[in-house]
């Protein structure tokens, strides 16, 4: 075992080799290099991204030292981005780190493709003017003036991530057109078609004897034949139906428990307790339904992602019945169950070719849709064909709403309905709108001047119009909260910039692997009352 | 301006103040510990002390970033303490490479800290620390995260639910017939591999039986003949070691255990009436069928990602075997030059223990018709390897902290139980509820715990049994770690001492009376 792997052990069992060479390959930019900003990058640069670059204009303060932990002593008077660099590379010789000590408009003015080479941004602590901007060319992937619509579904997105933390109160918002995942790490994939055998698991089941005298033999039946045997026998007695009422599926697992010989008989104990779950009829979920309705899905191109390609051969697969019986393909993935060794391989086999089965018509079609569209057969590898296959009933789309969107066409519904939960944390998203207001109105943060109490007032102001932009009563928000936004000064607490930076790093690394379900789209927390939430805004 | 100014203006200054002036302990310098520590000296936190008795090791370096390649093999507590202090040298923290449930560490000790935060990933030093700080009555801040998720708690004395109100998961244990005569998972392979014959061979005589073995009832006269059978086929192994280090060393171990020892269980005709008998396998025959197999040399220049993570084929694992046999056998004896008693205990991170590991399972797995598993799975499966990563301990550290400036703030009813979730259907990523209230029946938090002063190398069970019954408890029932000294049925120990006993001092001892009422002492030797 090489050091890497070593190194990566603890990790790759979290993500695998797929995941790994993901972020291998993801270069992040960071603009500004904050507390929360440097938190953010050491939990990426940790399990070794490939590139990052940090974007910043400032020379390191007394402030700074204060509140990262990534800036000390001897970094005063230098450049921040610079600084920030060099002490977050130490943390991994894998990690390449580059700097540009410039404001981030000035660098995009000159170069608005700029953005386009970083697989995510991550700002903090920027002006709402210079989020919307960002925002907007890596929506379009650096490509001012173009409609988002005209650009291909494949190329490669750039996700902006939009990280602010003031005294106890943080937030992170992410935005990026879509977002595809294959491997969501649902929590099982065992797939066991009771209600749907196919021709091999019922001879499977009919190799058993359940008049054997040997007591041992008998309770080494795997349960899986168990509940087959009892479930057909029921659908004979039911018209070909599977127990729906909660009633009909007690008296099957009646029928299972007066077969058993002795309390003893485990395997019969677990195909008891397995009736719930094969009683739900195997179906294509709405989820994945959703996704075969996709105009994308639809519609393939010579543009179009492999997981759209996927998604459209898995349609046709499904729609096929005479290969599918209308359904999904077989994960081929058993429990574990009390069985001796050569009948439990047995059943994983029976299993594991059907599935097999499966992704060889899947692929089939795969390559007929790729020639269909100009692409070379055998494009997509069968590697991936077969995990697709596998996680087919968990698949997720998420298309996250812009910037422009959240500002220009507000969810107004959802925001009074947010409001009106007195334990909601949704007023502290207004208020973190209505700061961002005051700046633009004040050009300084709210109390952050001389006397903080005189800023209450005009925020206060600014909480209201933004209110009332909604259609909601001016006094929707209690005044409390406003105190205490003005009373941080816009200042940073170290352990809350800490805190946030894994949260917002965490949701990276879900977004850069492609694996696991990333937020959508608004965290926001509150430490001073241990309260968190996740909007989508 | 200095430092903490902001910190200040967002905390209030009475808070601030009482911060710097807390004394906390630190339970753990891990990935969790590492960033709390860092937390804790970025927040006006002056005076920590931080116990750890693990070295660093190259599979921390992903998350525990207070450590760097240099520090491999040195104390966490020391390098977390040196590096930490390079960032802010105001702070006064104190750092011990030591065992948390080391006697020193006593009541008092505990008793003389503001506030406990636990960093630990095992459930023998949570529980510890837990009756310690029960015992001490000093609140403790429990902390835990595995892959993705994480948790945080607090727990206080006759307010909160402690760490064992609800019952937690123990580890499986096997019987020993699965183990040594009869597996059918992979699992079963592997716990032979790593606590049987590993132990066997690198251990000392006197550790034979890992705790993951469960004794089975002899009273079957069957199960009772095959115990014995068994404890003589280890004798048998012995022997053969006696001639490790020399030529075929490897190939006698290899046809001992998986030639000899089978066909003898074959033998056993009962035994396999309903199962498939498993099928020797000797050395020769397969190195022989080798000619045409990559070679040793091949396997090492294979990429890693293939050689991890594909299941080898027979004759590379024989070549496995005998290669890791042979090293770990030569590192054995090397140690034991300087001391005779000295022993290789299975790490997972050890590569070399972990390939004899992996062959040895395999071998079994084909003698016995079971799947083979790669070196990949072998180490998830033999290590309890929980993956663990930068982000998740970021996120518990900082809520850890939010809980200690709540606590230290006087607003324990503040606090939360937070947990860091994932789940396909929730759009949330913490979900928190209100601290639970201790469980009536719990028989940790429950008790009155006491302290005892008293002379353990001189005073007798019935010195201690006088000493609580003038206190008005009679009619005892005395245990230590579940283990009966007295009950009224049972004095065969009264006039033993405590100390013959081993009930030192830092020990606890469970006291129940006739009314039921439970007392958990804390001996303290004078």
């Amino acid at each position: 075992m090489d050091a890497k792997t070593q190194k990566y052990d603890r990790q790759l069992r979290l993500w695998g080799n797929s995941g790994q060479d993901a972020l291998e390959s993801a270069h992040i930019l960071l603009v500004n290099a904050t507390a929360v900003g440097c938190e953010i990058l050491k939990n990426l640069v940790l399990p070794g991204i490939g590139q990052f670059t940090v974007i910043d204009q400032g020379t390191v303060t007394q402030n700074d030292i204060g509140s990262n932990f990534f800036l000390d002593f001897e970094s005063l008077g230098k450049p921040r981005a610079e600084r920030a660099c060099e002490l977050l590379g130490e943390l991994n010789e894998d990690v390449k780190g580059h700097w540009i000590a410039k404001d981030i408009l000035s660098i995009l003015k000159e170069d608005p493709a700029f953005l386009a080479q970083f697989s995510t941004v991550i700002a903090t602590n920027i002006t709402r003017e210079t989020a919307e901007k960002i925002a907007a060319l890596c929506w379009v992937n650096g490509q001012q003036g173009v409609d988002i619509n005209t650009i291909p579904a494949g190329k490669k997105k750039t996700a902006f991530v939009w990280v602010k933390t003031v005294g106890f109160i943080g937030a992170a918002r992410i935005a990026v057109p879509e977002h595809t995942i294959v491997e969501t790490h649902p929590d099982n994939v065992a797939d066991l078609r009771i209600d749907t055998p196919f021709p091999e698991l019922i001879a499977f089941t009919k190799s058993f004897d359940f008049n054997t005298q040997d007591g041992l033999e008998f309770g080494h039946i795997p349960y899986v034949a168990i509940l087959l045997k009892y479930m057909e026998e029921w659908k004979q007695e039911h018209g070909g139906k599977i127990p729906s009422t909660y009633a009909e599926k007690n008296q099957l697992k009646a029928a299972i428990r007066s077969g058993m010989r002795s309390a003893d008989d485990e395997n019969f104990e677990e195909a008891i307790n397995s009736v719930l779950r094969s009683c739900q009829p195997t179906v294509v979920p709405s989820s994945i339904k959703e996704i075969f309705n996709d105009p994308k899905c639809v519609n393939l191109t010579s543009e179009s992602s492999s997981f759209w390609i996927l998604a459209r051969a898995l349609k046709d697969f499904v729609d096929d019945y005479a290969k599918s019986a209308g359904l999904l393909p077989l994960s081929g993935t058993i429990p574990d169950m009390k069985a001796q060794t050569d009948s439990y391989v047995t059943l994983q086999s029976i299993y594991k070719a059907k599935a097999k089965q499966d992704i060889q018509e899947v692929s089939k079609i795969v390559d007929s849709l790729l020639e269909s569209i100009g692409l070379a057969p055998g494009s997509i590898p069968l590697q991936e064909i077969e995990t697709f296959c596998k996680f087919s009933a968990f698949l997720k789309v998420i298309r996250y709403r812009s910037l422009e969107q959240e500002y220009n066409q507000p969810k107004i519904k959802q925001i009074a309905s947010w409001l009106s939960d007195p334990d909601s944390i949704f007023p502290q998203y207004v208020l973190l709108r209505a700061s961002d207001s005051f700046y633009d109105d004040h050009g300084h943060h709210p109390g952050e001047g001389e006397n903080w109490e005189d800023d209450v007032d005009q925020l206060q102001g600014n909480v209201n119009i933004l209110l009332q932009s909604w259609g909601l009563e001016n006094d929707t928000i209690s005044k409390d909260l406003t105190h205490e936004i003005c009373r941080y000064g816009n200042g940073t607490i170290h352990n809350i910039a800490s805190f946030i930076g894994g949260v917002v790093s965490q949701e990276v690394i879900k977004l850069i692997t492609h694996q696991y379900i990333p937020m959508d789209n608004t965290f926001i927390f509150d430490g001073a009352r241990s309260v968190s939430a996740v909007f989508a805004v | 301006m200095p430092r903490e100014t902001h910190l200040e203006a967002t905390i209030g200054r009475p808070l601030a103040s009482t911060i710097s002036k807390a004394k906390v302990l630190m339970v753990g310098a891990g990935g969790i510990g590492c960033e709390l520590l860092k937390n804790l000296v970025m927040s006006g936190f002056k005076e920590i002390e931080v116990v750890d008795l693990d070295t660093i090791d190259l599979s921390n370096l992903n998350r525990q970033f207070l450590f760097q390649k240099q520090h491999i093999k040195k104390s966490k507590a020391h390098i977390a303490r040196a590096s930490a202090l390079t960032f802010n040298p105001n702070v006064n923290i104190v750092s011990r490479h030591q065992n948390i449930k080391d006697q020193e560490f006593s009541v008092d000790w505990f008793k003389s800290f503001d506030l406990v935060m636990n960093a630990l990933d095992n459930l023998d030093a949570r529980r510890h620390v837990n009756k310690m700080c029960l015992a001490a009555n000093v609140p403790l801040v429990e902390s835990g995260t595995a892959g993705y998720l994480g948790q945080v708690t607090v727990i206080q004395k006759d307010e909160t639910e402690c760490f064992d109100c609800q019952p937690k998961e123990t580890p499986k244990t096997f019987p020993v017939c699965t183990i040594r005569s009869t597996p059918s998972t992979p699992i079963h392979c592997i716990v032979w591999a790593k606590s049987y014959l590993f132990n066997l061979l690198f251990g000392n005589a006197e550790d034979d039986d890992d705790e993951v073995l469960s004794k089975e009832d002899s009273n079957d006269d069957e199960t009772a003949k095959e115990l014995a059978a068994l404890a003589a086929e280890s004798q048998a192994l012995k022997a053969i070691l006696e001639s490790a280090g020399t030529e075929g060393f490897a190939q006698r171990v290899f046809d001992k255990v998986f030639y000899t020892d089978i066909q003898r269980l074959r033998g056993m005709e009962d035994m396999w009436k309903n199962r498939k008998p498993p099928i020797p396998l000797k050395y020769d025959d397969v190195v022989s069928q080798s000619d045409n197999q990559p070679t040793p040399m091949d396997i090492e220049t294979e990429t890693t990602t293939l050689k991890d993570q594909r299941v080898w084929t027979l004759a590379e694992t024989a070549q496995v075997f005998s290669d890791s046999l042979n090293k770990l056998t030569a590192r054995l004896k090397e140690m034991r030059a300087t001391d005779p008693e000295a022993s290789v205990h299975f790490d997972k991170d050890d590569p070399e223990a972990l390939d004899f590991v992996t062959a040895t399972s395999n071998l079994r797995a084909h003698v016995y018709g079971i799947e083979e598993k790669s070196r990949f799975q072998v180490k998830a499966m033999a290590g309890n390897i929980i993956p663990a990563i930068a982000t998740t301990n970021a996120i518990i550290a900082g809520m850890m902290v939010m809980l200690a400036f709540k606590i230290l703030n006087k607003r324990l009813a503040d606090c939360k139980t937070s947990y860091l979730v994932y789940g396909r259907h929730r759009p949330q990523l913490i979900v928190s509820e209100p601290l639970a209230k201790p469980n009536p029946k719990c028989y940790i938090c429950r008790n009155s715990y006491i302290v005892l002063k008293i002379d353990t190398s001189k005073s007798t069970v019935q010195d201690l049994i006088d000493l609580l019954e003038s206190n008005s408890l009679v009619e005892l029932e005395i245990q230590e770690n579940g283990r009966v000294i007295y009950d009224p049925d049972f004095d065969d120990n009264v006039a033993k001492t405590l100390e013959s006993l081993q009930i030192t001092d830092g020990k606890f001892v469970d006291i129940v009376d006739e009314e039921d009422r439970k007392i958990i002492v804390y001996l303290k030797h004078m």
